[in-house]
């Protein structure tokens, strides 16, 4: 027992130093380049030119705090948007009989794999009040455009339905494994569907609901390709316009205001941090997944299948399908022009052909596949690990942790970028320039999001479980394997999937810290559509969608076994 | 990686050879033959900078040339590779051989001694005033900054801009945009509109001044993707764009043309070479081949559109694409690089960047 606990005692220690050091180090950079002057090529731990005045300029500013209001608007709302495709999505494809729902995954996946900014500009073509193809005819009839492209409706409504796919994943993997027991208590003592849920399902899944929406919160408090691209153009400025503004458009590039500014995000981030550890403090209290008949009973829709599949339908036009569309159709043009008579006309596979023939693409491609599956796969073991730690363990310092995990949220890729950059070239190591640094840096970035899904899904498993195998003698490594990873494997599924688009799209890591022969596909498109080959990105994007889709079916469908392999 | 000691070696050969009095077309294949044996050692070249990726892909007369040196690259804005070669310089460990940058990037560069000097027979053929006295870098081509852009959809022939005041004129009220990358401009204009030397900031001001009292649009994502909103109808009139998005769409058949008249901003591309490069040779053939007749004519007729320097040098087909819209080096405000390091200045820059972004209603 004591040897037992020994080990504990070690491999936590281990993975929370091995995690800091990584962690640790982009926040120190930040830290104290936010109290430097520093210039383009400046970047790094000394501590000269320290002055106060990147502060003074940030949060002097009368602006800062309209533009920190239209933050929370715009978090919460996309927030809101988001909780509520999402949640309903998760529960009609895993708690329902609609049918084809297994296709439903896929569908609510294309938001989350096209591009920010192929995505933002798609809906600029839907929605812009000149050439929207959505507000073109609208206008026609009404007068007026149906929802302004440079509005913050219009912002909200397009990053809630990017986020939508996250929230689908994390609450779809409870839900997935959800003892019914308790439901059919409530159903057995006369309580109506409605009320069984509203009494029964939605308070045990408040944990996972609460951590989704923390998330989804500090996710649209982060966004900035959607504000920069609908909102700036407006005069809507939003918190993190103006850290990207320091970063990006300001010549030099003003790294010490950036960091200020992130400094809030910090704060933010650790105070959204304390609230889900408050309404984790009883986790008992939410474990809904037991020793027994884990796999929740299918509610038949009946009559209602109507409702469902045109809530379905709404989302899979107007969310995925119609931004989709666009980028097809950029995709067969030389350059985009609106759907018309005349431009049917010039629709080709130039653009498809043109993609398929660049140099690079294939070793792009080689190198995305094996930084998606190492980074995804790295961080979803990690934060197992690290969760059990958390959730399973009475070891002082565990919130540490947790506080670990959660920090990167607060980093923009960049800093971790660079940080990393200093850091490997700080020692001798043959990691530097190679595919590997960028897996690293992306498993610190994304801890945050991998944490959410273990931790969610760890939290609702009942002791009872590791109790029952600990008393038959399994020790760690066993009941690891024989009891959590099954136990686990939709969320796990879940969390790689997204992970694995997430690395797939997230370029600011990889701009930073690829060498020559490290390229990946999110700079590649980058560069191209940078270029202005508008054609050709979205040509790349479609296969991107594509591609993916077609992964996350098959992955989806092996996750559920051969059962559910069939049912295709 | 060389020694510093052969790497010195090599460097006093080449200017050597460059100074001496016998120089000449005869003389320079003993300078090229040493860089191409120490090149064929090293193997490979390391090219960091805007538009690495088209650089690597389109030009093929370098591989045809050296076909023992592989040409990789890393594409990044500029002060992603001032970054990069910062961190790696001082950490002993420089990965980037050359880097291509715009001129007034490249002076942190200079700050940090980062940068070998570099001495090539075709700069002689390169007007003088182009060419920086330190040696320090090398100014390639000339990158005009057109007026503006328009849809031919969009401004009927007789409605397009033929000066300034025409961009403000009520009958554009939000339907210009400007790009958020351009933030240097009111210093640029401020130069075009000079009295006798100094800048004229009033006129400048007061132009952008007009520019947001007509609701112009400060758009974002980059320079290069306005040009296919005005291609796609949403904006009429773009202003300071990038000649080589404007050209490809062109060349595509989009409905887009160049806007210039008297007296256009004549930025520089610069080529550098650092002092602790890990294939000097290879990169020393990479600028030369880049600012020789075939290089110049190649990176101008296939990578990018803009204007070649090299007197020796036709201009390729981007470029006269470039000419035949009235972006020429005549019509350009040619200045010395110290000029322009001289009167841009950071806080000149600073003071355009932040009447830029207040004016059109950033901060």
């Amino acid at each position: 027992m004591v040897a037992e606990l020994n080990l504990r005692l070690i491999g936590f220690w281990t993975l929370t130093l091995a995690l800091g050091i990584f962690v640790a180090t982009p926040l120190a950079l930040l830290i104290v380049n936010s109290f430097r002057t520093v210039s383009v090529g400046d970047l790094g731990f000394q501590l000269t030119h320290l002055t106060l005045l990147n502060y003074v300029e940030a949060y002097s500013n009368p602006k800062t705090f309209g533009m920190f209001l239209n933050s929370l608007w715009f978090a919460l709302g996309s927030m809101g948007v988001a909780m509520v495709f999402g949640c309903s999505l998760a529960f009609l494809c895993e708690r329902t009989d609609l049918r084809f729902r297994q296709f439903i995954p896929a569908l609510v996946m294309i938001p989350l794999i096209m591009p920010g900014v192929v995505k933002g500009i798609a809906w600029i073509f839907l929605l812009s009040p000149r050439i929207g193809v959505l507000n073109q005819p609208w206008i026609a009839l009404f007068g007026r455009p149906l929802l302004d492209a440079q509005s913050i409706p219009a912002m909200v409504w397009v990053e809630g339905i990017s986020m939508s796919p996250l929230t689908f994943l994390l609450i779809g993997s409870i839900i997935q494994r959800m003892d019914p027991a308790l439901e059919e208590a409530g159903a057995g003592s006369g309580a109506p569907k409605w009320k069984v849920l509203s009494r029964v399902t939605l308070p045990l899944l408040m944990p996972a609901l609460a951590g989704v929406a923390l998330l989804l919160f500090i996710r649209g408090i982060e966004a900035f390709e959607i504000p920069m691209l609908m909102g700036a153009n407006a005069g809507i400025f939003v918190f993190s316009t103006n850290i990207y503004h320091a970063l990006r458009d300001a010549s030099p590039p003003e790294y010490g205001l950036a960091f200020a500014y992130c400094m809030t995000l910090i704060l933010l981030t650790v105070g959204a941090l304390w609230l889900y550890q408050r309404q984790l403090r009883r986790t008992e209290r939410y474990t809904v997944v037991m020793g027994k008949g884990y796999r929740p009973r299918l509610i038949h829709l009946g009559r209602w299948s109507w409702l469902g599949w045109g809530f379905l339908g709404f989302y899979g036009v107007v969310g995925a399908l119609l931004p989709f569309f666009i980028l097809l159709w950029a995709s067969v043009l030389p350059y985009y022009e609106p759907p018309s008579w005349e431009a049917l006309a010039k629709v080709s596979l130039d653009n498809y052909v043109t993609v398929l023939r660049m140099d690079d693409l294939w070793d792009a491609a080689k190198n995305t596949i094996i930084l998606g599956l190492a980074s995804s796969v790295g961080t979803m073991f990690l934060t197992v690990l690290a969760s059990w730690f958390i959730f399973r363990t009475y070891l002082g310092w565990r919130k540490l942790l947790d506080f670990v995990l959660f920090l990167p949220y607060a980093f923009p890729g960049m800093i971790v970028g660079v940080a990393f950059m200093i850091l490997f070239l700080s020692f001798k190591n043959p990691l530097y320039n190679t595919i590997w640094i960028i897996v690293l840096a992306h498993v610190v970035n994304f801890l945050p999001i991998g944490s959410r899904f273990t931790h969610a899904a760890i939290v609702q498993v009942h002791k009872e479980l590791e109790e029952a195998a600990s008393a038959s003698g399994a020790g760690f490594w066993r009941t690891l394997r024989h009891v959590w990873v099954p136990l686990l494997t939709p969320a796990l599924t879940n969390g790689t999937l997204f992970l694995l688009i997430l690395s797939f799209k997230v370029m600011s890591v990889a701009a930073l810290l690829q060498g020559p022969d490290s390229m990946v596909l999110s700079v590649y498109l980058w560069n191209i559509w940078g270029g202005g080959e508008a054609g050709l990105a979205s040509a790349l994007s479609v296969l991107l969608v594509i591609t993916l889709g077609f992964f996350t079916i098959v992955s989806r469908s092996l996750a559920r076994g051969p059962a559910a392999a069939r049912e295709f | 990686m060389r020694s510093n000691k052969s790497r010195f070696r090599l460097f006093l050969l080449s200017l050597a050879i460059c100074f001496s009095p016998q120089f000449s077309w005869a003389a320079a294949p003993s300078l090229r033959d040493q860089m191409i044996a120490q090149a064929k050692k090293e193997g490979e070249v390391v090219f960091m900078g805007d538009l690495a990726t088209e650089l690597k892909t389109l030009l093929k007369g370098f591989s045809k040339k050296y076909p023992f040196v592989q040409l990789k690259a890393i594409d990044a804005r500029s002060e992603e590779t001032i970054n990069r070669i910062a961190a790696e310089a001082k950490a002993g460990r420089l990965s980037i051989d050359v880097s291509g940058m715009s001129m007034e990037d490249v002076e942190p560069l200079m700050k940090g001694n980062f940068l070998a000097k570099f001495e090539s027979f075709h700069l002689a053929d390169f007007p003088a005033k182009t060419q920086p006295r330190s040696g320090l870098y090398v100014v390639g081509q000339l990158d005009p900054i057109p007026h503006g852009v328009y849809s031919t959809k969009l401004v009927q022939p007789n409605e397009v801009p033929k000066s300034w005041d025409d961009f403000v004129n009520p009958k554009w009220k939000g339907k210009v945009i400007v790009s958020r990358s351009r933030n240097e401009l009111p210093a640029k204009l401020a130069w075009l509109l000079r009295k006798g030397n100094d800048l004229n900031w009033d006129a400048s001001f007061e132009f952008f001044r007009k520019l947001k009292q007509n609701d112009v649009v400060l758009g974002g994502a980059g320079i290069n993707t306005h040009v296919s909103r005005l291609a796609a109808g949403e904006f009429p009139l773009f202003l300071f764009p990038a000649s080589g998005s404007v050209l490809r769409l062109q060349n595509k058949g989009a409905p887009v043309k160049l806007i210039t008249f008297p007296n256009l901003f004549g930025d520089y591309e610069v080529w550098t070479v650092f002092k602790d490069s890990a294939h000097p040779a290879a990169g020393w053939l990479l600028v030369d081949y880049l600012i020789s007749p075939e290089g110049q004519f190649e990176y101008t007729d296939t990578v990018n559109a803009v204007l070649p320097l090299n007197k020796k040098a036709s201009p390729g087909k981007l470029a006269q694409a470039l000419n035949g819209q009235g972006v020429t080096p005549e019509n350009s405000d040619l200045m010395e690089p110290e000029q322009i390091l001289k009167i841009f200045t950071e806080e000149v820059l600073k003071k355009a960047q932040d009447f830029y972004f207040s004016t059109l209603g950033y901060k």
